[in-house]
């Protein structure tokens, strides 16, 4: 399996120098280079076609170009190819923004605590009170 | 003291005899230890999960260490040896297989809910040739073995080890050979004679992409594990 990405030129240059780049006979590659007039449209195509394929394992992308289709990115949830969120020369990264991590947000944030609370307590009706804290405190604990 | 033995004779046929409530209190203690045991189980994985958040950090910050040593390499490759010379559109020209290539092992088929592959990079080809090399153990069996003088003992014994580690020894340096090749001819879209901070870069960028793959199974673990949290 390839691994595409979709980045900054000195990023894709480096990964190409790793041994990552493919071209086909149609000289069709498996990177696209985001500068100015790349549109966002450009992004999202390459984005779906590199999420579609089943010989690709993971797609790298730069944290900045994945702002601008945050949407997608946040929306895809399969475990193969795995997308991840790299930083670029002229933005560092930041974990707030990474997709992975915000489902890690999500999932201790106080709506889903209450949420997996209330399935708790309903799992297991004969439980006291006690144990209703206990369980989410081990959630706010974290 | 006559109270407390008359105290005590009021105790004792409670202890002695059943008690009401007993097996009520004993069912209750199996479903609090049952609880108890799924509580553990759901901090178990929640600890592995947090695990794995903390794991993805600290690769995530490894990776923008790597990243950054690449592009100050690059630049500086670029600097001696002219921007339009270290460019990735050169590479567009001509038709080119990826020789660094992931490996994915998917559990999904034996358990579709508990979906987490895992991920290996295969740099340069390098477990395709091996793969192939030991495609053939009839050819391997059947070569000529060379034969060995001058021991009066079972010369074998004694030889077999030394093949054994001259045959290691030769893998290793055929190895790095291949993977000098491969950089070699990564390198060479650039021209016959690179700065050799290119090179660096290369190494930089190799060792990212190792970060990456550390990444992407910190990603499926994470993915995994959350599942199952919220189950």
């Amino acid at each position: 399996m390839i691994s595409p990405l979709l980045s900054l030129q000195d990023t894709v240059t480096g990964f190409l120098l790793a041994g990552v780049g493919n071209v086909d006979l149609r000289k069709k590659t498996n990177y696209l280079i985001v500068d100015n007039k790349t549109t966002v449209k450009q992004i999202e195509d390459a984005f779906k076609e590199f999420t579609s394929r089943e010989d690709i394992a993971i797609v790298l992308i730069s944290q900045y170009v994945a702002n601008m289709i945050r949407f997608l990115v946040d929306g895809y949830n399969k475990p193969v190819p795995a997308i991840l969120e790299i930083p670029s020369k002229d933005h560092p990264y930041d974990p707030a923004h990474d997709s992975v991590l915000s489902r890690v947000k999500y999932l201790f944030s106080s709506e889903s605590v209450q949420q997996t609370g209330d399935k708790k307590s309903t799992l297991h009706e004969t439980s006291s009170d006690k144990n209703y804290i206990l369980v989410t405190s081990s959630f706010y604990f974290l | 003291m006559a109270a407390v033995a008359a105290s005590a004779a009021a105790e004792e046929p409670r202890l002695l005899g059943s008690v009401p409530g007993a097996e009520d209190a004993v069912e209750s203690d199996g479903a609090v230890g049952e609880e108890g045991r799924a509580r553990g189980d759901d901090d178990e994985e929640i600890l592995r999960f947090m695990d794995s958040v903390d794991g993805y950090l600290v690769l995530m910050d490894s990776l923008s260490s790597a990243l950054r040593q690449g592009w100050l390499d690059l630049a500086s490759a670029r600097h001696s040896m002219g921007p339009s010379r270290v460019s990735s559109t050169l590479f567009n020209h001509k038709e080119q297989t990826a020789s660094t290539k992931l490996q994915v092992v998917d559990h999904a088929e034996v358990e579709p809910s508990e979906s987490k592959p895992l991920f290996t990079l295969s740099k340069w080809r390098l477990q395709e040739e091996s793969a192939s090399n030991n495609d053939d153990p009839v050819q391997t069996g059947n070569k000529p073995k060379l034969r060995h003088r001058g021991s009066a003992t079972n010369p074998e014994d004694g030889n077999l080890a030394r093949d054994s580690i001259t045959a290691e020894s030769l893998t290793c340096a055929d190895t790095s050979n291949h993977v000098q090749r491969a950089r070699s001819k990564a390198l060479s879209v650039f021209g016959g004679l690179v700065s050799p901070k290119l090179r660096t870069a290369q190494i930089s960028f190799e060792t990212a992409l190792e970060l990456i793959v550390g990444l992407a199974n910190s990603r499926s673990n994470i993915l995994a594990s959350s599942s199952q949290i919220k189950q």
